[in-house]
């Protein structure tokens, strides 16, 4: 997995790459650097996974553990470009109840401009 | 008047019904007239061949029964070309008039004749009896039979104690003069078989057509015309039931023409006087003891003993004898051994061998009579015959103990057959009835899988309601393994505009296309593997206890649909996560819909919080059927509260009713026995309900044992029940008392063969008149004689005035029931 970051206004965006799974965890994990973003002050956060190919429960995980993260600093975590078949899990565990999804990243930046 | 007084006069007969008298009492009096002139000319065949040839040649008179077979194989082959009434009536008069001529040939011819004779006599024999047996096996069914065969057997036995009785006294001042008496008696048969038939044309003509109008007898489908020797062994070869009865035949054969020489070789030696005159008495003595047997006992020994011990009495009583006979051989044991053949032969004997054709299908009957009763009957005389000689011809000289081994070793071999034929007598009862239908919650269950079922039906109504919904659903296909290629087809078949083409379009409209690829690719279990897992994530139920608690304290702000989401999606959370009692408000949720779902996720969760709110849906129409199925996936976690609250009555009787469907649903050894102390217990009022609980226990596959002392307790409680209600309206309405007599068969299910027994019922309830009487045969079969006795006037046919005498009587001396 390969994170980079990216700053668009004060919208912090992650663009992840490559696969979210237990076995392949790095030092610093997706949680770790929404975390790291909060504490300096950036309250608005966009995970953009258009280049994500594969996505386990620990990933999910991670991205839940950012959301409460995010959430619990009166910050707002979004989410562009998922898959469809990480979508139907979304669906399935109703995290679409809970998650902004967008299909592009354009939209959800404008959406972080409306509140 | 005078109709009534004479038909209950015959009523009093045993087994008699209204509408049969006239018929039965032809059969009676044309079997009499039959045997008293056989009587009178068998006396004579046996003495005159004593006189002339002695019993050292009886080997050669008994040979000659094949000869016998061959004449009567011959006059099959005409029965089945000529209707039965002609064959009767031509039958008769040859024999009249045959007879008389032996009167003219006996002084003029030599010693050769008493051997023709002989053989004429039991061409006779074998030919009048088989053809008057299968006139009545063509006009009863099996329970008929049952009744009558006795009446009619004891007219035999009446004509052949006259008939012995007038040669006893005639003898020795007409000699052979009796010859003209006996003929006169055939003739006189002529009249009454011509009535027999007459009546049964009327009746058939009267009857409304349909299976339940009374057999065929006269004329013969094409195929019973063709039967002959060659067809009756064919059939009797390819039939394994048959067979049998074939082997008893043959066995019981041999040993009848072993006791016949073993007496008449003592009897020989021992009479000193009139042979004829001996024969006579010895006759009319024998048919005495048959016929007081027959009157009092026959019909009661058969019906209360059931046919597997009635076919072992014979045999046992035989052997018994043939012990004596070698321990003690004089006329006394002479007159024993073969007094008990014959009067057994008539009586117990003859009821039991005719029962054992019933379960045979019309045309084999038919055919295989014509074979086992005509031809093997005889052929077995020849080979006992056979069997003597060779038996003689062995080095030991005592010919009476040789034969005596020998009949004893085929006596044992003929008590084992007997055994095999009553099992498959049984058999073949039941595969006579049909089931007709089975408990509709089985068949349902068997047939349709409720829980797939009602998931695909959620699934196509959430389709447009709720992707989320929709989804939850898809889900809940794939846990369950049953997301069939007809579903996916089912959810493909989307029309293409609804489809949309990007990961956008399915957040936009939200609509479901798209899912459905998917699921089609083979990743199923890893999809399913991901939800648990992220299910069970504490960031996971971190966040969904803040949207449950937004959502549903904002309830009535909230769509139904969401609430529906969130009820079904908390029954696949883990069973220890908190958020799964959020379910206590959705519960208690205003919209049924919402309600449904959330106690179908209480069910799956198992968790005790949820019980009171599902027993106390239990009591609402709305929603029994959904608790009753949650409560059912608790298992026998449940079973406590469910009895307690069967038992408490303090609360509603529709609860309890439906609690005790419920414990049937969960239906394990602890509910079985709880549903059974409730119903010994009380009240009546749950009775219906806790029958039918145990019923459908008992249907499944549930391995449970049931109490057959309770069981038999309540049984009895129910069938006095049936008597009480009966006596009280005594015009009792068919529908007051067939949910009393459901129930009873219920419980008999629960103790006997559960298959057996609701043949049995459906049978009863709306077969035909064939049905109901091989409905009858099973569970006279099947039944324990107590629980027999205390149900069988229940179903039998009776007039109003017997079954009101017969359930007062009961409920006086009710009998002991055991299983």
């Amino acid at each position: 997995m390969d994170i980079k970051k990216r700053d668009k206004n004060d919208i912090v965006i992650f663009d992840i790459e490559g696969e979210i799974r237990r076995s392949d965890i790095s030092e610093v994990t997706l949680h770790q650097l929404v975390k790291d973003q909060l504490e300096s002050g950036k309250k608005h956060i966009l995970l953009n996974f258009e280049k994500v190919e594969f996505i386990d429960s620990f990933g999910v995980g991670e991205i839940l553990a950012s959301y409460i993260s995010t959430h619990n600093l009166g910050g707002k975590l979004k989410i562009a470009r998922i898959s469809k078949k990480l979508y139907l899990i979304f669906q399935i565990t109703m995290l679409t109840k809970v998650f902004e999804i967008f299909d592009e990243e354009e939209m959800a930046l404008r959406s972080f401009g409306r509140e | 008047m005078r109709t009534d007084r004479r038909s209950r006069f015959f009523l009093r007969l045993p087994g008699l019904k209204p509408g049969e008298e006239a018929t039965a009492l032809l059969f009676f009096l044309t079997f009499f007239l039959i045997t008293a002139s056989f009587s009178i000319f068998k006396s004579i065949r046996d003495a005159s061949y004593l006189d002339e040839l002695g019993s050292r040649n009886l080997p050669l008179a008994y040979t000659t029964a094949f000869f016998v077979g061959l004449v009567a194989a011959f006059t099959a082959k005409l029965q089945a070309r000529v209707k039965r009434q002609s064959l009767l009536v031509a039958t008769l008069a040859f024999f009249a008039l045959t007879g008389a001529a032996f009167f003219f040939l006996f002084p003029r011819a030599g010693k050769w004749l008493v051997l023709v004779y002989y053989v004429w006599a039991n061409v006779l024999a074998v030919v009048l009896m088989t053809q008057f047996w299968i006139a009545v096996n063509d006009l009863y069914n099996p329970r008929e039979a049952k009744r009558l065969i006795g009446f009619i057997v004891s007219g035999g036995i009446l004509g052949g104690i006259l008939g012995g009785l007038l040669t006893y006294l005639l003898a020795e001042q007409w000699s052979t003069h009796l010859l003209w008496l006996s003929s006169g008696l055939l003739c006189a048969a002529i009249p009454a078989v011509r009535q027999v038939y007459a009546r049964q044309r009327r009746g058939q003509a009267a009857a409304p057509p349909g299976p339940s109008a009374a057999p065929q007898t006269e004329g013969q489908p094409v195929e019973m015309r063709k039967a002959g020797f060659k067809d009756g062994f064919q059939t009797v070869w390819g039939n394994s039931y048959l067979r049998l009865l074939a082997g008893i035949v043959f066995l019981s054969g041999l040993i009848a023409t072993f006791i016949d020489w073993q007496s008449k070789h003592i009897i020989e030696r021992a009479v000193t006087g009139n042979l004829t005159s001996f024969f006579g008495l010895f006759n009319s003595g024998l048919l005495v003891f048959s016929f007081l047997l027959q009157l009092l006992g026959t019909s009661r020994i058969v019906d209360r003993y059931g046919l597997r011990r009635i076919l072992l009495f014979y045999p046992v009583v035989i052997l018994a004898c043939t012990l004596g006979i070698l321990v003690w051989p004089v006329l006394a044991a002479a007159v024993a051994l073969k007094g008990s053949e014959k009067s057994l032969s008539y009586s117990v004997n003859q009821s039991a061998r005719e029962l054992l054709y019933f379960p045979v299908p019309a045309r084999q009957k038919y055919r295989a009579k014509v074979f086992i009763d005509i031809f093997l009957n005889r052929l077995s005389r020849t080979m006992g015959a056979l069997l003597l000689l060779g038996v003689w011809a062995l080095p030991w000289r005592q010919n009476l103990l040789k034969v005596s081994f020998l009949s004893l070793l085929c006596l044992t071999a003929w008590i084992g057959l007997n055994f095999r034929a009553a099992s498959e007598y049984v058999r073949l009862v039941k595969e006579k009835l049909r089931g007709r239908w089975d408990r509709g919650d089985r068949l349902v269950e068997i047939q349709v899988d409720v829980d797939f079922a009602k998931t695909v039906f959620d699934l196509l109504e959430s389709r447009r309601r709720s992707p989320v919904l929709y989804a939850l659903h898809i889900y809940d296909l794939f846990r369950q393994n049953k997301l069939t290629p007809e579903v996916r087809a089912l959810l493909l078949a989307e029309p293409e505009d609804r489809r949309p083409a990007a990961i956008g379009g399915l957040m936009e409209s939200e609509t479901t296309g798209p899912l459905a690829q998917v699921f089609s690719a083979p990743e199923e279990e890893a999809l399913k593997r991901d939800v648990e897992e992220i299910m069970a994530l504490d960031v996971y139920q971190e966040v969904m206890q803040g949207y449950l608690e937004r959502t549903l304290e904002e309830r009535k702000a909230t769509e139904a649909v969401t609430r529906m989401e969130i009820a079904k999606m908390l029954g696949f959370l883990p069973d220890r996560s908190p958020l799964v009692l959020r379910l206590e408000e959705l519960l208690a949720d205003d919209s049924a819909e919402v309600v449904r779902y959330a106690i179908s996720s209480a069910g799956r969760s198992g968790r005790r919080e949820f019980v009171p709110e599902l027993t106390r849906r239990l009591n609402d129409p709305r929603f029994a059927q959904d608790a009753a199925e949650a409560l059912q996936r608790y298992g026998a976690k449940i079973t406590g509260t469910l009895a307690d609250l069967l038992a408490d009555e303090q609360e509603p009787l529709e609860l309890r009713k439906r609690t005790a469907v419920a414990l049937g649903r969960v239906g394990n050894q602890e509910a079985v026995d709880f549903l059974l102390w409730q119903l010994a217990r009380g009240p009546e009022d749950l009775d219906g309900e806790i029958t039918d609980a145990l019923d459908r226990v008992r249907s499944g596959p549930a391995q449970v044992g049931f109490d057959s002392v309770l069981v038999m307790n309540m049984l009895g409680q129910e069938l006095k029940r049936y008597y009480r209600t009966f006596l009280a309206e005594a015009k009792a309405e068919p529908g007051a008392l067939q949910p009393i007599l459901f129930n009873v068969f219920k419980l008999l299910g629960l103790i006997y063969v559960r298959e057996d027994i609701f043949k049995a019922y459906q049978n009863l309830l709306s077969g035909t008149r064939e049905a109901m009487a091989y409905a009858l045969e099973l569970l006279d079969n099947s039944l324990s004689t107590g629980v027999r006795d205390a149900l069988f006037p229940i179903l039998e046919d009776d007039p109003l005035r017997e079954r009101l005498r017969r359930f007062r009587s009961l409920l006086k001396d009710f009998p002991e029931l055991r299983p």
